[in-house]
């Protein structure tokens, strides 16, 4: 018997671990050979240069449109490596990327275990084998010099080789809240909030403007979302990241400046930032009595539930767009008898509060800078005439018009030809929340000014919440924050619904990195063209989103799939009636038998 | 021998295999069903057949237990000395109250409604729009005519190889095929530069060449969401929520005719019929945005990559 109970709990352990993929190889490298390296090429032609080019520069044909760009493997510079700053990689850190991909971006996995068409181990030593030909100098490779000092009697040259720079670690220690706090000083001490923002948003005073060694643009990291950590979001990753640095971007090794024991802190801090949204996709909405909160930081709103809405690219349609920045908005959601509030938290590094963008919200036939023509079916991010000028923040709750008893819906990308939608649009021009964020930041500047330093060394940085302010920049428009529209899918103009018939309230915040926006109507309205909340209704919604300092405008905008808001309906009495029953006779069954037994004992 | 050792200790033992028996239902089978479809997601237990499990189980330790007086009467006991007073007046005290209070909780959350957020059904491969004439449409891309095979060769010669515009343009300009170190390309061109014309060489580069473009069109167009593996994990694919579909599935392209995969193509998501939640379809309406041919090269260089091939028509006529 015991023994069966041991099988039967040794197969649900079994059963609960995941199937892991290899990311180290199970067997030894094989060596090289000409062979293996025509083998190499033939790989790297079918899979690897449509992105990282046929001679390795990175410049495939894809490589356009892609943020980070493709690896060029000529310059020999690489990021994810165990070796110390500046070195080569190991075969195995290659292999450990190639098998695992870049998180979140389009390098992703080839493990033939992962993925059906994938390339077994020897494919992957073969293409590693064979990007170590690309360079950049005809005469001159790292990876040439790299082997000669493998072979170098000096002990010297023999030091440089890149197995003899490998950075030893020791085992992590546990986490617990001492070394979590320990972490945070080392943050502030090791200034990394200069980058990757006080909270780790990835909004330092010096994330706007930074260039990779490539003169192409970069941003540091928002620590919070641990879906982007491209080399991986554990301790250990996390830990060997800025152990080594990564070679090419503006992140050093820190492994010269920073004891290992705090090394380890900061990265179990790191960790302790990271978010991971739920998969939920619908979100319950309580009923309360009274008024509901009107600002983004009332306390009532630590008693609504939270949807995690995931945004991507839009990439149905021209202006395709796969590089967007606000991939998450967290929706929270109340109502009472009259009204009903949403409250929408987003990352987004900086506000902006200027636009010279479009206002039209369709699909624009005319050709944009960087849009040529027929040709462009996505739009490219590395030209540099690509548009120029700024543009605002802004976020889109998208409903049904009509609510369909069954599961049909209006196209998720904002209604179709049969089905209209019912849109709630905030634009932060508009909002008093971006006068008060100029003002502070206006007045932030004139003080660091009047303490500027007289022998014309460079002033410090300044923090900023608005980037691309403009002395002349008259803020706080006159209109409406947020307004209502409908729309027929994304080929027509949007309808503005006209003045009478605008009565959504908002109310916005913006704090070291994150938006925060109430938005409140009637339940009810007399407006056909307006979505009617009733409560015990699945009631689609999704939301759409634009960083304007990632040059979101018009219909280049993150977008959400349906999910569904649900006003919660009060208990039925039928609930309260069964479970009364159950309980009552319950007790009468047990007090009967109880007192039949007991007399029984008495006799 | 009147208190067989199998008879102590009934009420344990009938209450013991009903929770193991149950948590095995409930946990075991989802989470071996895990293992088996190798899918991240578990298989339930349907509830009709849960609640079959439990009738079943139920009635087998009823005649199990009532099977003789010592084993009913071991499985009585400890019920008959809590309520009696046997275990003493507190243990009864207990009794008497927790046992109501879990039904009545266990009933509540029974017939409490429960909000699940509404799920359609889904037909991947719809044919109630499908027109017929897709049906027996052969690649144009992979068939090459005699005429396009002479047409090459001239290209090849005068270094002037026309590649769609998507392909060629920006600082990419391809004129010639020789980056291309795919076998056939690579003797066609050897034989070509010793003044020989094999035009049965020659048909086979102008297929990798097509494949050539075929590959970087998918990669340009389609890698977002359908992911360079061809596995529908495209750094977009995660926020839809009917997700890009895997071409290296073997229920997908692989069981369709190459005419339904470019109507697909063609029509997008849009263009789908109710059965298929065209709401839900993140599928750009290609029509609008690549020509007929670049649309069959597309769909070259896909059931390459995916590693299948299309659907052979069978004969009806």
């Amino acid at each position: 018997m015991t023994r069966i109970i041991a099988l039967i709990a040794a197969a649900l352990v079994a059963a609960t671990l995941p199937a892991t993929a290899a990311i180290t190889p199970s067997k030894p490298k094989p060596p090289k050979s000409p062979a293996l390296l025509e083998r190499g090429a033939q790989i790297y032609y079918q899979r690897c240069s449509f992105c990282h080019g046929m001679e390795g520069g990175g410049d495939g044909p894809a490589a356009e449109f892609l943020n980070p760009r493709p690896r060029n493997f000529k310059t020999n510079v690489f990021k994810f490596r165990s070796t110390g700053s500046g070195a080569l990689p190991l075969d195995e850190d290659l292999f450990e990327t190639i098998s695992k991909g870049v998180r979140g971006t389009a390098m992703q996995t080839f493990d033939n275990e992962v993925i059906k068409n994938g390339l077994s181990e020897e494919d992957r030593w073969a293409v590693i084998y064979h990007i170590q030909t690309f360079t950049e100098v005809p005469d001159f490779s790292l990876w040439t010099l790299d082997e000669e000092y493998a072979k170098a009697s000096d002990p010297a040259d023999k030091a440089l080789h890149r197995y003899n720079q490998i950075m030893k670690i020791g085992d992590p220690p546990a986490s617990s809240p001492e070394i979590i706090a320990k972490g945070k000083e080392i943050y502030k001490k090791a200034k990394c909030f200069q980058c990757h923002g006080d909270e780790g948003k990835g909004n330092g005073v010096s994330a706007p403007g930074m260039k990779d060694d490539w003169k192409f643009p970069i941003v540091p990291r928002d620590l919070t979302k641990e879906w982007t950590y491209k080399g991986g979001s554990s301790v250990k990753e996390v830990f060997f990241r800025f152990t080594t640095g990564l070679n090419g971007t503006p992140m050093p090794s820190f492994a010269n400046s920073i004891p290992e024991d705090e090394r380890w802190a900061l990265a179990h801090y790191v960790h302790s930032l990271q978010y991971s949204p739920s998969e939920e996709r619908n979100l319950n909405v309580r009923r309360i009595s009274g008024e509901l909160p009107s600002k983004a930081d009332d306390p009532a709103w630590d008693n609504a539930e939270r949807l995690d809405v995931r945004l991507t690219g839009n990439v149905l349609i021209k202006p395709r767009w796969q590089n967007i920045t606000v991939d998450l908005v967290k929706v929270r959601a109340l109502y009472n008898d009259k009204e009903i509030a949403f409250r929408l938290e987003w990352n987004d590094r900086f506000a902006n509060v200027i636009h010279e963008g479009t206002d039209e919200l369709h699909q624009l036939d005319a050709s944009r800078p960087g849009d040529t023509g027929n040709l462009q079916t996505y739009v490219p991010i590395y030209s540099p005439d690509y548009q120029p000028g700024r543009y605002r923040d802004a976020v889109m709750l998208q409903f049904p018009q009509k609510i369909s008893a069954g599961s049909e819906k209006p196209h998720f990308l904002n209604g179709d030809s049969g089905h209209a939608v019912n849109l709630w649009w905030w634009r932060a021009d508009y909002d008093p929340a971006a006068a008060a964020l100029t003002e502070a930041q206006r007045k932030r500047f004139a003080e660091v000014e009047s303490r500027a330093p007289s022998d014309g060394s460079a002033t410090p940085a300044v923090k900023m919440d608005i980037v691309d302010l403009r002395p002349e920049d008259v803020i706080g428009k006159e209109g409406r924050a947020a307004m209502e529209l409908n729309a027929k899918g994304f080929m027509k103009a949007f309808t503005t619904q006209p003045d009478e018939s605008q009565t959504l309230a908002s109310s916005a915040v913006f704090n070291d990195g994150t938006w925060t926006l109430v938005l409140k109507r009637s339940l009810t309205t007399e407006d056909k063209n307006d979505t009617q909340f009733e409560p015990g209704v699945f009631i689609p919604l999704a939301v759409n989103a634009w960083d304007g300092w990632n040059k979101d405008t018009g219909m280049q905008k993150s977008i959400s799939s349906w999910y569904f808001v649900y006003l919660e309906k009060p208990m039925p009495l039928k609930v309260y009636v069964i479970t009364a029953i159950a309980f009552f006779a319950i007790i009468g069954l047990e007090l009967r038998l109880s007192k039949l037994w007991r007399r029984r004992e008495d006799k | 021998m009147s208190d067989t050792p199998k008879a102590r200790g009934m009420f344990w033992k009938v209450l013991g295999t009903v929770a193991a028996v149950l948590a095995l239902v409930r946990f075991g089978i989802p989470m071996a069903s895990r293992q088996i479809t190798g899918m991240d997601f578990p298989l339930t237990v349907p509830s009709t057949l849960f609640l079959f499990y439990i009738i079943l189980l139920l009635a087998g330790t009823f005649v199990y237990v009532t099977s003789n007086e010592a084993t009913l009467e071991s499985f009585m006991s400890p019920i008959k000395n809590a309520l009696g007073g046997g275990y003493g007046r507190r243990t009864r005290l207990a009794v008497l109250i927790l046992t109501p209070l879990a039904v009545g909780a266990g009933a509540f959350l029974w017939v409490k409604p429960t909000v699940a957020s509404p799920v359609a059904l889904r037909i991947q491969h719809p044919s109630s729009n499908f027109p017929k004439r897709f049906e027996s449409m052969l690649n144009p891309m992979a068939n090459p005519t005699d005429a396009e095979v002479d047409q090459f060769i001239e290209q090849v010669k005068s270094n002037s190889v026309e590649f769609f515009p998507q392909v060629h343009e920006v600082n990419r300009k391809f004129t010639n095929i020789d980056h291309i170190p795919a076998k056939p390309v690579k003797e066609f061109l050897a034989k070509l530069a010793k003044g020989e014309e094999d035009k049965k060489l020659a048909r086979e580069a102008l297929l990798e060449k097509r494949l050539f473009e075929g590959r970087a069109l998918y990669e340009i167009n389609c890698r977002a969401c359908h992911g360079d593996s061809v596995s529908g994990d495209g750094p977009m694919a995660y926020g839809f929520q009917l997700r890009p579909i895997n071409f290296t599935d073997n229920g997908t392209i692989e069981v369709l005719v190459e005419g339904y995969t470019f109507w697909r193509v063609m029509i997008g998501g849009l263009g789908l019929p109710v059965e298929s939640t065209p709401w839900d379809s993140a599928m750009p309406v290609w029509e609008l945005d690549l020509s007929e041919k670049e649309r069959w090269t597309i769909i070259m260089g896909e059931y390459n990559l995916a590693e299948k091939t299309p659907r052979i028509r069978e004969k009806l006529e």
